[in-house]
């Protein structure tokens, strides 16, 4: 534990001292030359000052259980996380550094999980934007496919159903971005993941824009041999259309099987009411609840599964939610109303209540999630 | 007889006035949406505005600075306030694309979604990003005068002529000296009020004027405002193409 936290502590220093001795070239020529076009263009953020920012996050969370907890004996179980996060940003015309700091003070039961305190040095990267494209390395997201829960692409997927916005820390990697016309280009990068104990990762996906909607496809190398392709697309014919197929092409081809997720989305009165519903397929999953198998490969047990999310945006500081996540399999599902409420400029509070319908074997039921849960989080940014 | 001929010679006269003070009138509607129209057309804009959204005393600010292109067919615009900062957009005829620093990662928004309010303001995000040529959406007619904030203004009444309009009818009040709209009505299909607008602090810059302060309410919520300032605003500046792409979003 104490190696992984000076590791933390380090990467955080070499951060700031990255920071402060970070120089500029080309800055004083760029203000003794000025050219009108180069003024105009929105990325020429001259001085390029550090900007710092940052989040405290107060989560606290209750469940109850349907049977007494076997270590503490008790039915009411309580956990707290306080997350400071700060940003570090400073960026100019062709160059960008970014860096995501947190410290998480834990309490109840993620005490017990993770012990008092933990240090995550989310992100540190550096971005360079070339005339032959843009170059990212350090800590850093690597995004393919359309982002949510049922992107088949997520690079190192980690899903919690009851967090509102998961966290997930950045590959150390290098990116390459090469951009062809306005809103297509492709993406390349190599890297690891946190522990630097697999074979480097790889992968490559080009996208284009056609019609009114942005397709790509995807090839991506993990582990030995683990590797997924496939395509997605997202855009509009009346409704907001998107989809996913992947085929995980893994072994030596020994260990095959299909992702596929769909959804549409639509909103009404001037977009005060935004519904959206998903479907996903995977092959590997399940097809009845008596050969539920926890997988490394999959981070879902069943073959087929739905989400629907009504938002209702009243007004603008108050906004309600209503989200459904589906088992299609074994017919559970968990039920996670949610309220939101803006203070002020960056403060708000949101308070989400997770139901499960099913018990006992179900994925979503009350013996495995407890009968109820709720999370109430206040979150103010600065 | 020449009874009748008199007759007949001030009946055509009659008509004939008549006919003139019609054609006049209609086409002084023109001539007026034409100047309205003239001082919002532009080649290119650089902006940046702060944005204040109001709920009885409930208050968010906003500040953003962006360009526009082709009368804000194309759009850029970056958050500055500390909650929001790093945000992007990126509209594209009626595409949109927005751009999270906290994921790194570039999202394609619906188009059904345009229509709702930006960052949960009264102005939607086609208010905000589109500039319709009025006189070639609207059928225009000329009902009268009126005064708005103690200026003397042409009224006149805009019915959509295409599809695509963002409102089914509107009621414009331009001053008479600067033809700026200092108050707009718009209404759905059923003519039912949605929301209004009104203009404040008019300035020149070059041969237009334009509005510092512009105060939209949304008539479907309570107590509510938004009030868009104009820090900065130029036009016709040179701002290359490179700005209204995916790759910007990034930088």
């Amino acid at each position: 534990m104490f190696k992984k936290l000076y590791h933390q502590i380090f990467l955080i220093l070499v951060t700031f001292i990255l920071t402060i001795f970070y120089v500029e070239p080309g800055f004083a020529q760029a203000n003794t030359e000025p050219d009108v076009e180069f003024k105009a263009d929105p990325s020429a953020k001259k001085p390029a000052e550090v900007k710092i920012s940052g989040l405290l996050r107060e989560d606290a969370y209750y469940i109850r259980m349907p049977e007494p907890d076997v270590v503490s004996d008790r039915k009411d179980l309580f956990a707290n996380v306080l997350e400071t996060r700060l940003i570090l940003d400073r960026s100019r015309e062709d160059w960008s550094f970014y860096a995501d700091g947190r410290l998480y003070l834990y309490g109840g039961e993620t005490q017990k999980a993770y012990g008092t305190t933990r240090l995550s040095l989310m992100r540190v990267m550096m971005r360079y934007f070339s005339p032959i494209g843009d170059f990212t390395i350090g800590k850093t997201y690597v995004n393919f496919g359309n982002s949510g829960l049922f992107n088949p692409f997520e690079i190192d997927k980690k899903i919690q159903m009851t967090d509102l916005q998961y966290a997930r820390e950045g590959l150390y990697a290098a990116e390459y971005y090469l951009p062809w016309q306005d809103l297509s280009g492709v993406k390349i990068y190599t890297g690891f993941n946190d522990a630097f104990d697999y074979n480097p990762m790889l992968g490559i996906s080009p996208s284009y824009h056609l019609g009114k909607f942005d397709i790509g496809g995807i090839y991506n190398h993990s582990d030995i041999d683990k590797n997924i392709t496939g395509f997605y697309f997202k855009g509009d014919a009346i409704l907001g259309i998107q989809g996913s197929w992947g085929a995980h092409l893994n072994d030596k081809l020994k260990y095959s099987y299909s992702e596929i997720s769909g959804g549409i989305d639509y909103s009404f009165f001037e977009g005060k009411i935004v519904t959206t519903l998903l479907f996903y397929y995977n092959e590997n999953g399940a097809d009845e609840y008596k050969k539920y198998k926890v997988s490394p490969d999959s981070f879902l047990l069943a073959k087929y599964y739905g989400f629907l999310s009504v938002s209702w945006l009243i007004d603008e500081f108050w906004s309600v939610q209503l989200n459904a996540f589906m088992n299609l399999i074994d017919n559970s599902a968990v039920i996670m109303p949610v309220a939101s409420f803006i203070i002020t400029s960056g403060l708000s509070v949101t308070l989400q209540v997770n139901m499960v319908t099913a018990k006992k074997e179900a994925e979503f039921s009350r013996d495995k999630s407890g009968d109820f849960s709720a999370l109430m989080r206040v979150e103010g940014r600065f | 007889m020449k009874k009748i001929l008199l007759y007949i010679a001030r009946f055509m006269i009659t008509q004939y006035f008549l006919f003139i003070a019609v054609n006049v009138y209609a086409q002084s509607a023109h001539e007026i949406i034409q100047r309205v129209d003239s001082n919002q057309e532009f080649n290119s804009q650089k902006f940046a505005m702060q944005m204040t959204i109001e709920k009885g005393s409930q208050k968010l600010v906003k500040t953003l600075a962006g360009y526009g292109k082709n009368r804000g067919e194309y759009s850029f615009m970056e958050f500055t306030n500390t909650e929001d900062r790093g945000v992007k957009y990126l509209k594209i005829k009626d595409e949109l694309w927005i751009y999270f620093p906290d994921a790194d990662d570039i999202m394609k928004i619906s188009g059904h979604m345009l229509r709702q309010g930006m960052m949960g303001s009264d102005i939607s995000y086609e208010d905000m990003m589109r500039r319709e040529e009025l006189d070639k959406t609207y059928e225009v007619k000329l009902t009268g005068s009126e005064k708005v904030h103690g200026v003397d203004c042409f009224v006149i009444e805009m019915n959509a002529k295409i599809k695509d309009a963002l409102y089914a009818r509107q009621i414009i009040y331009v001053d008479k000296n600067t033809y700026v709209p200092l108050k707009i009505e718009m209404y759905a299909k059923g003519d039912r009020m949605l929301k209004t607008m009104e203009e404040f602090n008019i300035v020149k810059s070059g041969n237009r004027y334009y509005a510092k302060k512009i105060v939209i309410k949304d008539l479907r919520k309570k107590n509510s405002s938004t009030t868009v300032e104009i820090q900065e605003l130029q036009f016709n500046i040179n701002v290359p193409d490179s700005v209204f792409t995916r790759r910007s979003l990034r930088k």
